[in-house]
């Protein structure tokens, strides 16, 4: 054990002496004419960095604004202010845009024939590419994989309406909407109406769990208790504020709960029905409103839950369960837990124990005393000193220059599929209806990572998942908290996923065109819905400025300057090299520029 | 790069720290005495601890091949084709009405079964009698399967009946106390407990074939690119293990990577970057051009995953010398029969298909729709059984079906209801077949001693006795059976020599 500690504290010196060396590469080198060109670019870097995290895509409008704002009022207030003015705006409802799409097609949501499902896939790709509010939208994306339902539940693909006039496949995306309009709530909020929603209660079974009559052998459904404490709030190990796992005096991780704490949470989520039902027992579907609670079926017991603390019963179940959570939330770990998965997917996989420290501290107190405040623990997230460290830019001369490097490994993470296709939709995509809406289909085919659609509760992936290969041989820094360095995303990644991923890009771009298969028609016709690309743009620079601009411009504009050597050159030869029509050599750059380490490695 | 130029230990954990289950994915040198905390915690000492086998993940292709480089040699030399053995799944999606796929032939149970189903009931003068096996008792098979019959009575084929998912040995008298699977009667639900065995969850991230090839990977490696476990058309739960996930084909075989060498500009200029990006799969090689490690993961699976798809295709190239239905499944089967004859070029002595055929969920027209579609899947399983023969492997591969659930028996005016407990087939050179297994009620009227009302049936026989015969006869041993099939030992006394069921062993 004490050899451990000096091999890992040995290499940590080491790698604090000769890290940036050894694990810094030098990216793209852009010439300027002068400094204000100089300013404008390392702007242009920094925002599309941060909007890369907190939208589903950087525009070059977007980034426009912000490089503006940062000029004029500094770059830390202009983020502050940006996170602000995206928290105040309106959230946009994934129930009512999938009604509002249903509509302009001139349909009933709950006609047969039309592919109803689909709506709800539509209302969440028109929001990831057109709404306004794309910080909050991007916040409860990330929520919707650390709460996970998953795709399967009684009802969720039911496209009949229910007896109070709501559809009930949009059920999940009103699960969705629940977590849109948590994102600048605190966390002990979203726990509560997590555990209070219909499609959370079908999915782990806390629907009509029932107190039990232990003296006959029979006890409540202990699924929800054990995720609720597992993924949605404590996970299964003490935690320092810093994510680095307690260990006893034995050098053991401490447990964060055992299964007597398990069955006596499971005995705390008892009671709960459908809303609008009359008996604890009817089973009168209602995705849309949160559940209630029959005290007959609610388990009065006291029931000792976390930190020893006993909880006597309460007047009715609906206030023992709200004191349930209230000791759920108070445990440490949860502002470490949530912080590090929240990081995961908004900034990099790899949090260190300084940077998940700060965040935790945010958590566990917003400055008035709040905790799990989520517009601070957010705004903390996206302004840390050090989530910028992954790409260091600087400055030379003679000639003028800005050079970029990427600091690589631990400081990274692998775009997420769906991701990567938003930044392609939003960049370059437009739909070829009248109305502009986005109808685009789940993609389950294509990169598995559908919407509403994670195979389980422990969502596309796990967040501490590390794929074999050279990763499996590296040892961290000491930055890193318990030795070891996680890609989840690489989880999707097989060998079919990264081919179809891959054909899918490229005859999108190839063609010009994206079509989506909607549904089969009384006629068994297949309709579709068609996008245009446009890479004029890009055309115009080849065409203007040549091959290297291209490349350079590519660079900016998709890997947010961190393009490598290796691939602007390529891009370069191959384009100013071919001898074929220059539109169509154009595509060639930007499809293998989508698919390169460089795009799909996010600094 | 990384920490070995400096001499260290070459020592690493993954150790999901903030997860259900951590995996050790090698056994470091120095590990045992110098990690603290973890040091004696195996892997699946993890996974029980940890709380099940349901709690394993999937994980990407990349960590079956590299590790597999590591043992490629032993690969080659252990003598692909020598020991070889293959599972094939049917699974047969929507819920087949399988108590008109076997049916009682004996005219008192005859006449049971036909007032339950009334309007459903085949008419006995159209069954097909086999002998069950089981006292000279008869049964009757649809008369739209008459090659399956031929099957049976050869020899070659075997029925289990009224198997489904079971969490404990279930009855009238405990059923409303004991634990029974999630979601019953729901199609999600009972096609995944079909793929898990783990019924009792819906957060399984695993399925029983694929824990099942991560127990078997280090006895047969098998091809360090292509899984041993190949589905024809769609990722399965079935087939995903902790690091084996399933190598998914369709029909016409692996998908390559589109546009990779076509003579057109915008190919060119695409092909070119893209061999610029991913030379090798070496990582000496691609140590070079990506310092990040996320990056060069990335490079390594791209290229594995283009080579792969080309190698498959390569390998399975050429034509079948049966001929296969014009069918979805006859399309599905004849992959699967090129990929068994090409077991020999892809380096494979184990392999685990899933193929495919929907549209069994019935509520209406179920007579005549089962009279349209069983034909093709005789005429499929035939087929496939006959080239397994031709390739001289019959005995080498075994064929079962599943489905998500049996019907109810009573008619709801033309078609029948979700139920559960159902029967399967099972064919191959192996099976001990002209055999019925399990228990096919003696009394199917309604009411009778499994019914939970309207002909619904509990399960006499766990799926999980399907399964593990399945698996020890493809080389799990039988203390090992646990760690695929958590429930086995529910309904089977393991270690007392006998077969689960004895279709196989």
């Amino acid at each position: 054990m004490r050899c451990f500690q000096i091999q890992v504290a040995a290499a940590g010196m080491l790698a604090v002496a000769f890290g940036f060396l050894s694990h810094s590469a030098t990216a793209g080198t852009f010439e300027v004419s002068s400094r204000t060109e100089m300013t404008d670019l390392m702007l242009r870097i920094r925002a599309t960095q941060f909007l890369q995290r907190a939208t589903f895509g950087p525009r070059e409008s977007d980034i426009d604004d912000l490089v503006a704002r940062m000029k004029s009022g500094g770059i830390r207030r202009a983020l502050s202010e940006w996170v602000d003015e995206q928290f105040a705006l309106p959230a946009s409802s994934h129930v009512q845009m999938a009604k509002d799409i249903v509509t302009a097609d001139g349909f009933e949501v709950t006609q047969s024939g039309i592919g109803a499902l689909r709506y709800r896939d539509h209302a969440w790709w028109h929001i990831a590419c057109t709404a306004d509010d794309q910080l909050r939208q991007r916040v409860a994306w990330a929520l919707s994989q650390i709460c996970v339902v998953g795709r399967t539940g009684a009802n969720f693909s039911n496209v009949n309406l229910d007896r109070y006039g709501q559809p009930h496949h949009l059920g999940v995306a009103n699960y969705y909407d629940m977590l849109v309009n948590n994102a600048d709530q605190t966390y002990r909020k979203i726990l509560e109406d997590v555990t209070f929603h219909p499609c959370m209660g079908v999915f782990l079974s806390h629907l009509r769990n029932n107190k039990g009559d232990p003296a006959n052998g029979i006890f409540p459904d202990e699924n929800y208790a054990r995720e609720i404490m597992q993924l949605f709030s404590i996970g299964l190990y003490e935690l320092r504020s810093d994510g680095v796992i307690k260990t006893d005096a034995a050098g053991e991780p401490i447990p964060t709960y055992d299964n007597e704490t398990i069955k006596a949470f499971a005995r705390l989520f008892t009671g709960f029905n459908y809303n609008r039902t009359t008996r604890w027992n009817q089973n009168r579907a209602n995705l849309h409103e949160p559940m209630i609670i029959y005290d007959e079926i609610h388990d009065f017991g006291p029931k000792t839950l976390l930190n020893g603390q006993t909880l006597q019963a309460d007047a009715d179940g609906k206030t023992d369960i709200q004191n349930g959570l209230d000791n759920l939330y108070s445990h440490p770990n949860v502002a470490p837990f949530i912080s590090r998965l929240l990081i995961q997917r908004l900034v990099r996989s790899n949090p260190s124990r300084y940077y998940l420290a700060r965040v935790s501290r945010v958590f566990n107190n917003n400055g008035q005393g709040v905790k799990g405040d989520m517009k601070a623990v957010v705004k903390a997230i996206l302004t840390d000193r050090e989530c910028w460290d992954s790409i260091r830019v600087r400055r030379l001369r003679n000639p003028l220059r800005v050079q970029v490097r990427t600091t690589g490994t631990e400081r990274v993470k692998l775009i997420e599929p769906v991701l990567a296709y938003a930044h392609l939709l939003r960049n370059y995509e437009t739909p070829r209806s009248a109305d502009g809406y986005y109808r685009v289909s789940n993609m389950e085919y294509h990169w598995v990572q559908a919407v509403y659609k994670s195979p389980s509760v422990f969502n596309f992936y796990l967040p501490s998942f590390q794929p074999a290969g050279p990763l499996a041989t590296y040892t961290p820094s000491r930055r890193i908290p318990n030795g070891a360095i996680a890609a989840p995303e690489f989880q999707l990644q097989t060998a079919v996923v990264a081919n179809r991923t891959a054909n899918r890009f490229r005859s999108e771009i190839r063609n010009r065109e994206s079509n989506h298969w909607l549904y089969r028609d009384a006629n068994n016709d297949v309709q579709r819905s068609y996008f245009d690309l446009d890479f004029s743009q890009e055309e115009t620079i080849a065409e203007n400025e040549g091959a290297a601009a291209l490349a350079e411009h590519l660079d900016l504009k998709l890997c947010g300057g961190t393009m490598s050597e290796t691939l602007r050159s390529a891009i370069t030869n191959a384009v100013s090299e071919d001898p074929g029509a220059l539109e169509n050599r154009v595509t060639g750059a930007i499809m293998a520029t989508y698919l390169s380490p460089d795009f799909m490695i996010v600094e | 790069m990384g920490h070995a130029h400096f001499g260290l230990p070459a020592f690493f954990l993954t150790l999901l720290l903030f997860d259900r289950v951590p995996i050790m994915r090698f056994q470091p040198k120095h590990s045992s005495s110098s990690v603290p905390g973890f040091a004696n915690f195996s892997r699946r000492d993890f996974v029980k601890w940890a709380g099940g086998c349901g709690a394993m993940s999937s994980t990407s292709i990349l960590s079956q091949l590299l590790s597999l480089q590591l043992t490629q040699t032993a690969a080659a030399d252990s003598g692909a084709g020598e020991d070889y053995k293959a599972i094939v799944c049917l699974f047969l999606f929507g819920g087949i009405d399988s108590f008109n796929v076997l049916t009682p032939y004996d005219q008192s149970e005859y006449d049971n079964y036909a007032s339950v189903r009334s309007n459903l009931a085949l008419d006995r003068g159209t069954l097909l009698e086999i002998d069950s096996g089981q006292e000279s008792r008869p049964l009757g098979v649809h008369p739209a399967l008459p090659q399956l019959k031929s099957l049976y009575d050869s020899g070659a084929a075997a029925f289990v009946a009224n198997v489904g998912a079971l969490v404990r040995p279930t009855d009238q008298s405990n059923y409303e106390s004991v634990q029974k699977p999630l979601g019953l009667f729901s199609h999600s639900d009972l096609q995944q407990h079909w793929q898990t065995s783990i019924p009792q969850s819906r957060s399984a991230a695993t399925g029983w074939a694929g824990r099942m090839a991560d127990l078997l990977l280090s006895t047969y490696p098998g091809n360090p690119n292509i899984s041993m476990n190949m589905s024809l058309g769609r990722l399965n739960l079935f087939q995903t293990g902790s690091d084996v996930v399933p190598y998914v084909i369709n029909s016409n075989g692996a998908t390559p990577v589109s546009g990779l060498g076509n003579n057109n500009p915008s190919d060119r200029v695409y092909t070119r970057i893209m061999n610029e990006l991913y030379p090798s799969a070496a990582d000496s090689e691609l140590g070079g051009l990506y310092s990040d490690l996320l990056q060069r993961t990335v490079a390594i699976n791209k290229r594995v995953s283009i080579d792969a798809a080309l190698e498959f295709n390569d390998a399975t190239s050429g034509d079948s010398s049966t001929t296969f239905p014009d069918s979805g499944l006859g399309d599905q089967l004849k992959m699967v029969s090129r990929a068994i004859a090409g077991r020999n070029t892809l380096g494979q002595n184990r392999q685990i298909f899933f193929v495919s055929a929907g549209g069994w969920d019935h509520h209406d027209e179920v007579t005549n729709n089962m009279a349209n579609m069983l034909p093709g899947i005789d005429a499929a399983l035939k087929a496939f059984y006959d080239e397994t023969v031709a390739l001289g492997v019959a005995d080498c591969v075994t064929t079962f079906t599943a489905s998500d659930f049996a019907r109810t028996l009573s008619s709801n005016g033309n078609g029948s209801d979700h139920a559960w407990g159902g029967n399967m087939i099972v064919i191959g050179g192996a099976v001990n077949g002209a055999t019925t297994y399990g228990t096919y009620p003696l009394d199917l009227s309604l009411n009778n001693d499994l019914d939970l009302g309207r002909g619904r049936l509990i399960p006499t026989t766990s799926v999980d006795l399907l399964n593990a015969e399945l698996a020890l006869w493809f080389g799990v041993s039988e203390s090992q059976l646990v760690d695929i099939l958590p429930n086995v030992h529910y309904f089977n006394r393991l270690g007392t020599g006998g077969a689960p069921l004895g279709f196989l062993v």
